[in-house]
């Protein structure tokens, strides 16, 4: 095997733990459950049949279904993932759940334009459709039977981010940030969307070294973000960026990337470890309490 | 590596399905983000990839009503209908009677937010930001209108 092959062979089917895969499946789950929950699917039951285009895959909608079937397809999305995220048929109940999010997200998304805010979940939920699951949820003995689903999530999510950095340079070059490309942005954003902060947006397009700072750092941000796929100890990092990016994006130019700031921690991180992590360090408080007693006694 | 290592790995490794499976979104992830084209949910992925300028093209709304002509911002509308100057901006390829219907459905929700509205124009608009952010149009275009009078 040459060694381009085995670098890439262990980027995406690698070793990782069992009690990793299963936490990165449950949060995923859990954070569709949450999205089929709170989003108001069913106000895009009112657009009108001149007003829907639906996306290829749902080529035969002539127009949008009805309420019921739309809050139908919430239920039963929502009971499915929250089925996966506490491992009642993982694999089956992950796939239903991923099914509906997929479907109602390709409604919203069936109205003309586009639509981002959904995809990295998906795309990242697709891989974890066929993910094994292992018979000791809580084993945290690296094997590469249980790494693939995790390495190839992270190795897509980077290409993702990638892929949106190559587009800025293809289509504008340097000047996506060296130019007034986000000057203009900025104060684009309250005649366009509806920002948050928009006197903040206004104020970094009146300063010239904070836009450019900000263009840059994104730019660097997409383009970098393949290292997450090598280098573990820069994962947290990259995720606090790409959660600061995002939430910047939602206060200043009113774009909602939440399922983005949800989906990139829950994949960079390995949760199962914090965790415990965490237990480890309150057994350890909790062994050294007693011993403890003796010692304030003894004044 | 003596066989014994070989079978552990052997049996420790992503089965072939999988490796398929991966390679499958791969190619479906890479094909549409390299050449850059929108096929939902396969996507170039090509978001605000477009340098912003001092001068942008709007497409929107110009509502008639009884005390004279308004522009309608998109939060004045529906939520459902707030993405709806994406296919405006296809409207000048499309055919009339595409160009009715859409303009026909704006009208009725244009009408739920400003009631004595008679007639819209879709419209083409370019618009310069100045220094002190103040928003004038260069030009307008109307692509469609439909209504009454």
């Amino acid at each position: 095997m040459s060694r381009l092959r085995v670098t890439i062979d262990d980027a995406l089917f690698g070793q990782e733990s069992a009690a990793r895969l299963v936490t990165t499946q449950r949060l995923l789950a859990t954070a569709i459950a949450i999205r089929l929950t709170l989003t108001p699917f069913t106000r895009f039951t009112d657009v009108p049949d001149d007003l829907v285009f639906p996306v290829p895959f749902l080529w035969w909608l002539g127009a949008m279904p009805s309420r019921e079937v739309i809050i139908a397809l919430q239920i039963v999305g929502v009971v499915a993932a929250l089925l996966a995220a506490a491992r009642r048929w993982p694999r089956a109940a992950f796939a239903v759940g991923w099914l509906c999010y997929l479907v109602l997200a390709a409604l919203r998304a069936s109205r003309g334009k586009v639509l981002h805010n959904d995809l990295l979940l998906l795309w990242v939920g697709a891989i974890f459709l066929f993910a094994p699951v292992p018979p000791h949820g809580r084993d945290r003995t690296p094997s590469r039977l249980y790494g693939w689903p995790v390495r190839t999530s992270i190795a897509m999510m980077a290409l993702i981010y990638w892929l949106a950095a190559y587009h800025k340079l293809r289509r504008s070059g340097p000047a996506w940030v060296w130019g007034e490309n986000m000057e203009y942005v900025m104060r684009w954003a309250p005649f366009a969307g509806e920002p948050r902060l928009p006197d903040l947006a206004q104020w970094v397009g009146h300063h010239r070294p904070v836009a450019v700072l900000a263009a840059a750092s994104i730019l660097a941000l997409e383009l970098l973000f393949p290292l997450v796929v090598w280098w573990k100890r820069a994962r947290p990092m990259f995720a606090l960026t790409a959660v600061v990016l995002h939430l910047g994006t939602w206060l200043l130019l009113g774009l909602d990337y939440s399922m983005w700031i949800v989906t990139v921690p829950i994949v960079l991180i390995d949760w199962s470890a914090v965790v415990a992590g965490l237990h480890s360090r309150r057994r350890e408080r909790a062994s050294a309490a007693p011993a403890s007693e003796p010692a304030l006694n003894r004044g | 590596m003596d066989s014994a290592e070989r079978a552990d790995l052997h049996l420790d490794a992503a089965p072939q399905r999988v490796r398929v499976w991966v390679g499958v979104l791969f190619a479906l992830l890479l094909v549409p983000g390299v050449i850059g084209f929108d096929w939902w949910p396969l996507t170039g992925w090509r978001m605000y990839s477009v340098s912003n300028r001092a001068t942008r093209i709007d497409w929107c709304i110009e509502a008639r009503t009884p005390d004279g002509t308004l522009d309608v911002t998109w939060p004045d509308l529906p939520l459902g209908h707030r993405l709806a100057a994406w296919p405006i901006g296809t409207l000048p390829d499309a055919p009339a009677s595409q160009r009715e219907g859409m303009c026909l459905a704006l009208l009725d929700a244009v009408r739920d937010a400003f009631p004595t509205t008679t007639r819209i124009a879709l419209v083409r608009d370019r618009r310069a930001i100045d220094d002190e952010d103040r928003v004038t149009v260069l030009g307008r275009e109307r692509i469609h209108e439909c209504g009454e009078g």
